[in-house]
């Protein structure tokens, strides 16, 4: 097959041979008006020239049979590739859905894992609800939701609160020496019902409070102390010491109320 | 005989053009300037004869489809003809193919167990 040449080489090399044999022929013919006649070459080289561009002819025609396959080729060529293009896009949409595919697989996976999870160990709805209760008490999970600017309340403990609980009221109750559980049930029970300007959060842990079983005495004894309603503070050694305490910075913000 | 849209019949004619150089040459002439002016044609002939040769190259090296062989480029064709067929069946294969069904379903089952 590499012996084939192109029709584009066969017929420049015509060309050239017809070239040649002009020229041979001219030289000829010159030469022979100058010396004696060489007519036998000149009858060869005329015959030559002749098949040359027979030659010449014939292969012109297989240059315009090629030109015209040539349009098929193109045609072709044109087609394959509208097809790769096509093919292109098919295999990036298939890629695409299998990317999409393959995280829905491995997020809903996931999904099964969490439910075998959860199924294995079930919790009660109540409790998680009660927990829920608990945890945004407080106030500190998020606001309330009729808190407006100008309202005392805080999502920390407030210096009232924190002077309410069993830390503040220790250095109140130190007559007897130590404060026994009970009287610190009963302290805030009278305070809630002299109680004017009782915040709604207080009320609302008290409450939460009185409906427990008490599970968490370390913590609902100092909760305890928020029940007491307070017009104004005992002035005493130890309030001094929590006073002193108290305007630190972060903790007044309580009295920075508008 | 007219080859394609780029190329005349006059482009390859190139016998005619040798045979007037031929005439122009054999004239036998007595008076001296006749020789000189047939001489003188017999060369612009002999140009013309190169300028034809040249622009024959020229129209060549333009005619489109002749960069290979016969053979070639019919088995070029070939070529080209069966890569389309794959092409298009392959094409074909990917938008007939069912969206996921109860039987791939199973099958894949099966195949995982």
């Amino acid at each position: 097959m590499t012996s084939h040449k192109s029709t584009r080489e066969v017929l420049l090399t015509c060309i050239d041979d017809i070239e040649i044999i002009a020229k041979e022929l001219l030289d000829n013919l010159i030469a022979q008006k100058q010396q004696k006649p060489v007519s036998a070459e000149h009858s060869q080289l005329v015959e030559l020239v002749l098949q040359k561009d027979t030659e010449l002819k014939a292969t012109l025609k297989l240059a315009e049979e090629q030109g015209a396959l040539q349009q098929k080729v193109v045609a072709l060529e044109t087609e394959v590739e509208r097809h790769d293009i096509e093919i292109r896009n098919l295999q990036k949409q298939l890629k695409e859905a299998e990317q999409l595919l393959a995280t829905a697989i491995f997020q809903a996976k996931q999904k099964l894992q969490a439910i075998d999870k959860a199924n294995s160990r079930p919790v009660n709805s109540e409790e998680l609800i009660k927990f829920a209760h608990r945890i945004s008490a407080s106030n500190a999970v998020c606001a309330p939701l009729n808190w407006q600017q100008g309202d005392l309340r805080r999502p920390y403990p407030t210096d009232i609160e924190m002077r309410l609980g069993f830390l503040g009221r220790l250095g109140e109750m130190n007559v007897n020496g130590h404060m026994s559980f009970p009287e610190l049930l009963h302290r805030p029970n009278h305070s809630m019902q002299q109680g004017s300007s009782v915040p709604n959060s207080q009320a609302g842990t008290y409450s939460w409070l009185s409906q427990n079983d008490l599970q968490m005495p370390g913590l609902s004894v100092s909760h305890l102390g928020v029940g007491g309603g307070m017009d104004h503070k005992t002035p005493k050694k130890e309030n001094e010491d929590v006073d002193v305490m108290s305007t630190d910075s972060s903790s007044s913000s309580s009295s920075d109320s508008q | 005989m007219a080859t394609t849209q780029l190329a005349d019949e006059g482009d390859f004619d190139l016998l005619s053009t040798i045979y007037d150089i031929i005439k122009s040459v054999e004239k036998e002439q007595q008076d001296n300037n006749q020789k000189l002016k047939d001489s003188q044609e017999a060369g612009q002939k002999v140009l013309e004869l190169q300028r034809k040769l040249d622009h024959a190259r020229e129209v060549v090296k333009k005619l489109p489809g002749i960069e290979l062989s016969k053979e070639e480029q019919l088995q070029q064709i070939d070529l080209l003809r069966q890569q389309l067929t794959l092409k298009r069946d392959l094409l074909n294969k990917y938008r007939s193919i069912t969206t996921f069904d109860r039987e791939a379903q199973t099958e894949f089952q099966i195949h995982q167990h």
